[in-house]
């Protein structure tokens, strides 16, 4: 293995809490702001909203996906605010969005951007 | 002198306004008592504005209604325009006929989300529990009541009942009292058989039996009574009703509720979810009752004969015309009456067996209570739908099909076209609405999933849809045929499920189990009635005894096709790899000239 680790900084997690089977729209509608990072997606069971609703719960899907996306800082503003009105949430019963700093990240990186990191620097 | 911004700033500043709230403002303040405990907080209820409520409810309705949409409205649409550019006829109460299928769609999307939200809890909570709780012929007692239960449940079962009307006593004296006078032990015997297929289906499961000697051996039965029926004159009528009864039976209530059950009682054994558990359970399921239906003929036949049977019809409509029908044995009052009855036994029962085999409470009442009453109201209305919507639709274009090629009283200008063009047209359109419905069938592409997942590829889901979609298509339009030429359904059913066995023998398991299973998924709430209909409509018009029949032949097919595509696969996957491995002894022997 290389010595040198690469570390990637000024990184902010995207955590979209959405009916399951919308990943396709958010992630599409991410991809169009730049957010050029995959995404990974968990299936989960949402508690809350139904109890409270009374008999209108059953409009509250329980069955929810997870969205979670990397993105740098520079764009976490931009992304966000393009999931918000992608999935609606500020409808009720779509779900909620948030947004953590992460402190740094380290993966697979190119020796092409590596190099143009380099450059920049 | 330069100045530095951040870009994000930049970019935040020019996006859209946002305000920004303190949660804080909004997290319950909890309060101590006098001793100085927390008093437990008690979450208060969500009050929403009307504009709120319909954002809620919108999504939620819309999904579900669209999915109902897709599934009648293509179908209806085709029906249509036949009718109006190859036939050039329109039928004159399509406004009712709109208004049925409206029902339908309302009715289905009810019913749908009543059975999720109702019945389906029940199913999964029994499922998981009673077989850890309760010994094993206490399940199986369960499993075969669930069966008897769930087919009175079943939407298209109606249908049955709603074409019986229109059989002529003095022609088919037997057909005629089966679906008349005794409809109900007509549907009970259904029911039972399909518990029994529940019950052997689960075992199944339970001692990992392969499904090719459990079909051999339903089909011994089924063929030997099917020939016997065809020798007497008086029961070849029945043969078409109890083929056509196990294509009936495995709908959207019975399949996911007997298999909750029988995977449940699988996993409790510790045989977990092999690929394979949960197939065969369908294919019994729609084999049992034919055997049922024809022993029921059989039993009437020595019990009565067909002068008692049309004496004892004349009385009864003799009856019923001098009296009033009460309000529960005509059109509105009946579907509904209909419609309660067919969910409440089965909710009853789910309800003991919860509450005193498995001593369990019931989770989220309200909600279920919810789904119970959906299921009802959809069911009524689902009800009326089938009666003002599908059949009529169903028996409208069944009566103008024939006058495609042949004169029909009440078609000015029949025959429209001349006969071979007009038997050709007739086909061509049975079968393409076979194809249609069947590709359109929401349970078939679920199917192909788990095709797909268990063949680890090598069977496309796409290869399986088309594979099943010919089958039924090919099905339909022999069974049109088979009414138009006025051949004995025998000739078709005998020979097709003996290649059927012939192809089983040579099919792999998982073949066989998909192939099988497959016939059962394609005959939905929506196509049972309409094709039932369109069977007797064109019967009626040809002037036939009865129109029973297309719906087996629309099971068969499938069978057969998807086989005979499996086998295909596998000949063309092991052609494959010969070539590749002749080849690969060949360069080695290249590299050893070398």
């Amino acid at each position: 293995m290389n010595d040198n680790i690469t570390y990637l900084t000024d990184v902010a997690m995207i955590t979209c809490v959405v009916k399951r089977g919308m990943s396709d729209i958010i992630l599409q509608a991410a991809r169009d702001v730049g957010a050029i990072t995959g995404a990974v997606s968990f299936y989960a069971r949402g508690y809350g909203a139904r109890e409270r609703l009374g008999l209108l719960g059953i409009t509250v899907e329980a069955e929810k996906e997870i969205i979670s996306l990397l993105v740098s800082l520079e764009q976490k503003d931009t992304v966000f605010e393009a999931l918000i009105r992608a999935a609606n949430l500020d409808k009720p019963g779509n779900g909620y969005i948030y947004c953590t700093p992460l402190e740094k990240l380290a993966t697979f990186i190119p020796q092409s951007v590596i190099n143009e990191l380099e450059g920049n620097a | 002198m330069s100045r530095q911004y951040r870009f994000g700033d930049v970019q935040r500043r020019s996006r859209g306004k946002h305000k920004e709230y303190s949660i804080n403002a909004i997290t319950p303040k909890l309060e101590r008592d006098a001793n100085g405990n927390l008093i437990p907080y008690r979450t208060p209820r969500f009050k929403l504005n009307l504009v709120e409520v319909y954002n809620l409810l919108r999504p939620y309705v819309l999904v579900r209604m669209m999915e109902q949409v897709k599934a009648v409205v293509p179908l209806a649409l085709y029906l249509l325009l036949f009718q109006v550019l190859i036939l050039r006829q329109l039928e004159a109460h399509y406004l009712i006929i709109t208004g049925g299928l409206f029902a339908v769609i309302v009715g289905l999307m009810f019913f749908m989300e009543g059975l999720k939200s109702g019945l389906m809890p029940f199913g999964t909570v029994i499922g998981r529990t009673l077989p850890r709780n309760s010994s094993l012929p206490v399940v199986l007692l369960i499993t075969l009541l669930l069966g008897i239960g769930v087919t009175f449940a079943e939407p298209a079962i109606g249908a049955l009942k709603a074409v019986g009307k229109n059989v002529s006593v003095e022609q088919a004296p037997y057909l005629y009292t089966l679906l008349n006078a005794w409809s109900d032990i007509l549907v009970l015997v259904v029911g039972a058989s399909v518990g029994l297929a529940a019950v052997l289906g689960t075992l199944r499961f339970l001692y990992g039996w392969s499904l090719k000697p459990m079909i051999y051996m339903a089909l011994v039965p089924v063929l030997g009574l099917t020939l016997l029926a065809a020798i007497d004159p008086q029961l070849q009528e029945i043969i078409g009703l109890a083929w056509d009864c196990g294509a009936v039976t495995t709908g959207p209530v019975t399949v996911p509720l007997v298999l909750s059950l029988g995977i449940g009682i699988a996993a409790a054994a510790g045989k977990g979810e092999s690929g394979l558990s949960g197939f065969g359970i369908v294919t019994l399921a729609s084999l049992f009752p034919i055997t049922g239906v024809l022993l029921l003929a059989f039993y009437i036949s020595f019990t009565q004969s067909p002068a008692e049977i049309i004496e004892a019809a004349r009385m009864a409509s003799a009856a019923a015309s001098n009296m009033e029908p009460a309000w529960y044995q005509s059109s509105p009052g009946e579907e509904i009456v209909l419609g309660i009855r067919a969910i409440l036994p089965l909710v009853i029962f789910l309800y003991l067996v919860l509450r005193f085999v498995l001593h369990e409470p019931l989770k989220n009442p309200g909600e279920i209570i919810y789904g119970i009453v959906l299921a009802m109201i959809g069911m009524c209305i689902f009800n009326l739908g089938l009666t003002y919507g599908l059949s009529k639709l169903g028996g409208d274009v069944g009566n103008l099909v024939p006058a495609a090629f042949t004169p029909v009283p009440g078609v000015e200008i029949s025959p429209i076209y001349i006969y071979s063009i007009g038997v050709g047209l007739a086909l061509l359109f049975a079968w393409a609405m076979g194809f249609g419905a069947t590709l359109a069938e929401p349970a078939l592409n679920a199917l192909g999933e788990t095709t797909e997942l268990l063949t680890n590829g090598v069977f496309k889901k796409k290869t399986l849809l088309l594979a099943v979609s010919f089958g039924v298509a090919f099905g339909i339009a022999a069974g049109v045929a088979k009414l138009i030429y006025a051949f004995p359904l025998v000739w078709l059913i005998v020979p097709g499920y003996l290649l059927a066995i012939v192809l089983t023998y040579f099919s792999s398991e998982e073949f066989v189990n998909i192939a099988w299973d497959s016939a059962g998924v394609t005959t939905g709430p929506i196509t049972v009635p309409l094709v039932l209909a369109m069977g007797l409509g064109i019967g009626n018009a040809m002037s036939a005894i009865e129109g029973f029949g297309i719906l087996c032949l629309a099971s068969i097919g499938p069978i057969v096709s998807v086989m005979i595509t499996g086998l295909w696969a596998r000949y063309k996957a092991e052609a494959g790899a010969k070539r590749i491995s002749t080849s690969a002894s060949q360069k080695n022997e290249a590299q050893v000239l070398i």
